[in-house]
């Protein structure tokens, strides 16, 4: 796993105010007291107030809100995409809040993979061409770039489909183009954004499946959805409303979805149960 | 340069419209480099090969004064300037030029469009060199006169005409046989001829303004003499031969020789200074000649009511320069405004693409890429459409020489006094293609550099956002 820039200064950590301590483990992620406010009309919009977040290694975090909640913007403020308007965002307890584009460009090359609900995958280049590109902006060579790429489409199942447009791949092909993209460059978090919204109930599973996957061997992620079925694939549920988080908990077992091969019992489509608790149930049905 | 990863063009139609563009500029500006402004240089403050004149007026019914170049120099004439100016190589009469000349040579026939009859000291008024065997001896210029019906017994012939008759630029001993009866009233020789020496002539665009002084068949003029008799080396001048006197000159042949005109090369840039001196020296002999003239002697077919007349001293290129200068003002003009345009077209093209790639930029942006990298991409798909546009435009600038540069030229000669025929061989210089690539390039840089730094300066998130 590539490790945050020694350049940059480590910050000393204040009092932890996760709702989550794992003790002797630097969380991954420590957001404090982040606030993100928009102005694009003549009053300041809040999209995100007082967040307060740690996500250790390892983590499955699943953030669900209602359309508006902000779970968006904190996704992006994850990603480094966009900047926090106060507050404090600690990566590997390294502060990243006001580091020049430079540092931040490398962040979310080298830290960061991203799903994008609509794949956003170029439409100009191949499928092998779209994973080389965070490759490309990491200086890897050529070669080694086409090797690595083709190595993580052959290991979703696309190394019939290298070669193709995304316009000729289907959404489910499409979003797993993305996710080998996201892990180009061996990344220590993996953020996705309704990663399943544009696609069939089927193929959306089998995106989360592979997730769940990732994330067994290590991989950190965090989604963002309004559907609980997808929320479910998770182990931590972090949920947001009116830019606050009102709920964080780790999912019972009998929450939680597991992808078929996991060799633990998976529940039926639709027996997973809404969670409990502040915010339960706004985007259940959703999932039904 | 980011390879494919310069996201292959979105608007193709757009960037092939400012490739054309720039390409239009570049071989407008690669046309003028290579085939206007080695002729403005050459013609500013070099030496040059001048040609004199003696013009006397003649008031014609209806047209009013004409002035008429009469045949009053001589070989004495020619034999003081070499002794007596300095900043010069050699002063020649002009060569007594046939065009068109059939020829036969190793059984085949050809037509040879310049061969001239010329004095000795043609090598050096040319600044021309031979490459092989000799060149004519007096004994050569002597028996010319000897000869009937203009027969001619040795030729020397250029590099290049020697490798078209014979294959080889090796053709001294070789025969060439003059056959005038196909060209009746054009030729100045007949009979056969042994080459005695190859010459190396200037590449043909080198010859602006000056073809009615070289030729590449060349046979001693009747009579001939000059400042030396064998010129086999014409790079050191030759030294001035002071004894040439008329009387010598009398005695080497037996008629008087007489010239509308004669060539001087100087050494010198400083061509009112020797202007000067050539009017100097001559003046008092001309009027000596006319005063004879009025005692009885005219000067046989010219009319016998010419007034006075003057030395005229020109510089035998000075209307190419003109129109050189000329063409290459309207040309230069159309291509800065060509490159102008072409760099608008950059500039505008750029800003539709990005504008259209906001999305496409914030999610470089979200993958990992700088703005410096977001910078040079688009700087670099720049220079990629420049470049294009400059390579095409290095290869119309042929065409664009032959087909706009020589109607353009013609125009401008009409305009010229002492017109002659200017055939544009068009020339493609390699280091003002290069320079003009160069130049191009920075264009295209500089046009693009503001929207590149705007969009550089986007948020991921900002991009990503306003491009959804």
């Amino acid at each position: 796993m590539a490790r945050v820039d020694e350049a940059m200064m480590p910050a000393t950590p204040a009092t932890p105010a996760a709702p989550r301590e794992q003790a002797n483990e630097a969380p991954l992620i420590w957001l404090r007291g982040v606030t993100k406010v928009y102005y694009t009309t003549r009053t300041p919009v809040p999209a995100l107030n007082g967040i307060d977040l740690k996500i250790q290694p390892g983590e499955f975090v699943s953030v669900m809100g209602p359309s508006g909640s902000g779970k968006s913007t904190l996704l992006h403020i994850l990603g480094a995409l966009d900047l926090p308007t106060s507050g404090e965002y600690l990566l590997e307890g390294v502060r990243i809040t006001g580091l020049p584009d430079r540092k931040l460009s490398r962040i979310r090359n080298r830290h960061f993979g991203f799903v994008f609900q609509n794949y956003n995958l170029f439409p100009e280049l191949t499928a092998v061409e779209n994973v080389e590109v965070p490759m490309l902006y990491a200086g890897v060579r050529a070669a080694e770039r086409r090797r690595r790429a083709e190595m993580l489409l052959e290991r979703f199942g696309l190394g019939h489909r290298m070669n193709h447009r995304p316009s000729e791949l289907s959404g489910g092909e499409q979003q797993r183009v993305a996710i080998a993209r996201a892990l180009a460059n061996g990344p220590t978090l993996l953020l996705a954004d309704e990663p399943t919204g544009n696609l069939p109930t089927a193929h959306g599973e089998e995106i989360m499946s592979l997730l769940q996957e990732l994330n067994d061997e290590g991989m950190t992620i965090v989604v963002v959805t309004h559907d609980w079925r997808i929320a479910s694939y998770g182990k931590r549920l972090v949920e947001l409303q009116d830019g606050r988080i009102v709920g964080d908990r780790l999912l019972a077992p009998a929450e939680r979805r597991l992808r078929p091969s996991a060799g633990v019992s998976t529940q039926a489509e639709g027996q997973a149960r809404a969670p409990a608790g502040p915010g339960a149930g706004f985007e259940a049905a959703s999932g039904a | 340069m980011h390879g494919w990863a310069i996201l292959r063009l979105t608007r193709r139609w757009w960037n092939l419209l400012a490739v054309l563009q720039v390409a239009a500029g570049v071989a407008a500006i690669t046309a003028i480099g290579s085939n206007v402004l080695p002729v403005i240089w050459q013609g500013t403050g070099q030496p040059q090969i001048l040609s004199v004149r003696y013009d006397r007026e003649l008031n014609e019914p209806g047209e009013g004064i004409v002035a008429i170049s009469t045949p009053i120099f001589r070989d004495e004439d020619l034999a003081l300037v070499r002794s007596e100016l300095s900043h010069m190589v050699a002063a020649a009469d002009a060569p007594e030029n046939a065009f068109g000349v059939e020829i036969e040579a190793d059984g085949r026939r050809y037509i040879v469009e310049r061969a001239a009859r010329i004095g000795p000291d043609y090598l050096k008024l040319l600044g021309v060199s031979l490459v092989e065997g000799s060149f004519f001896t007096d004994d050569d210029f002597r028996q010319a006169a000897d000869l009937p019906d203009r027969n001619v017994k040795v030729a020397v012939i250029s590099r290049e005409l020697a490798r078209i008759l014979f294959g080889t630029g090796q053709a001294v001993g070789k025969t060439i046989t003059v056959l005038p009866e196909n060209t009746p009233g054009v030729s100045s020789a007949r009979g056969s001829a042994r080459v005695i020496g190859v010459v190396e002539m200037p590449p043909l665009r080198d010859r602006l303004g000056l073809f009615q002084v070289y030729a590449d068949l060349l046979f001693p003029a009747p009579g001939a003499v000059g400042s030396a008799g064998a010129n086999k080396e014409t790079e050191t001048p030759a030294p001035v031969r002071a004894s040439v006197v008329p009387e010598q000159v009398n005695r080497l042949r037996p008629q008087l020789r007489t010239f509308t005109e004669f060539y001087v090369r100087t050494t010198t840039g400083d061509i009112e200074r020797v202007r000067r001196e050539i009017i100097a020296l001559l003046t008092p002999l001309i009027r000596q000649r006319e005063a004879e003239e009025g005692a009885g002697r005219p000067t046989p077919g010219l009319p016998p009511e010419l007034g006075p007349g003057e030395i005229r001293v020109e510089v035998m290129q000075g209307w190419v320069v003109e129109a050189a200068k000329s063409a290459g003002f309207y040309l230069g003009t159309m291509a800065l405004i060509a490159l102008v345009v072409a760099g608008i077209a950059l500039f505008t093209v750029t800003l539709v693409n990005l504008a259209e790639r906001r999305h496409s930029i914030g999610l470089r942006r979200a993958l990992g890429a700088s703005r410096w990298s977001i910078l040079r991409e688009t700087v670099d798909e720049a220079l990629v459409v420049a470049g294009a546009g400059g390579l095409l435009g290095v290869a119309l600038s042929e065409p664009v020489g032959r087909f706009l540069l020589q109607p353009l030229l013609w125009t401008a000669r009409s305009s010229v006094a002492g017109s002659s025929p200017w055939q544009i061989s068009p020339y493609l210089d390699v280091r003002v293609a290069v320079l003009a690539l160069v130049l191009t390039l920075a264009v295209g840089a500089i046009a693009v550099l503001y929207p590149a730094w705007e969009s550089s300066r986007l948020q991921p998130m900002e991009a990503y956002r306003d491009g959804m």
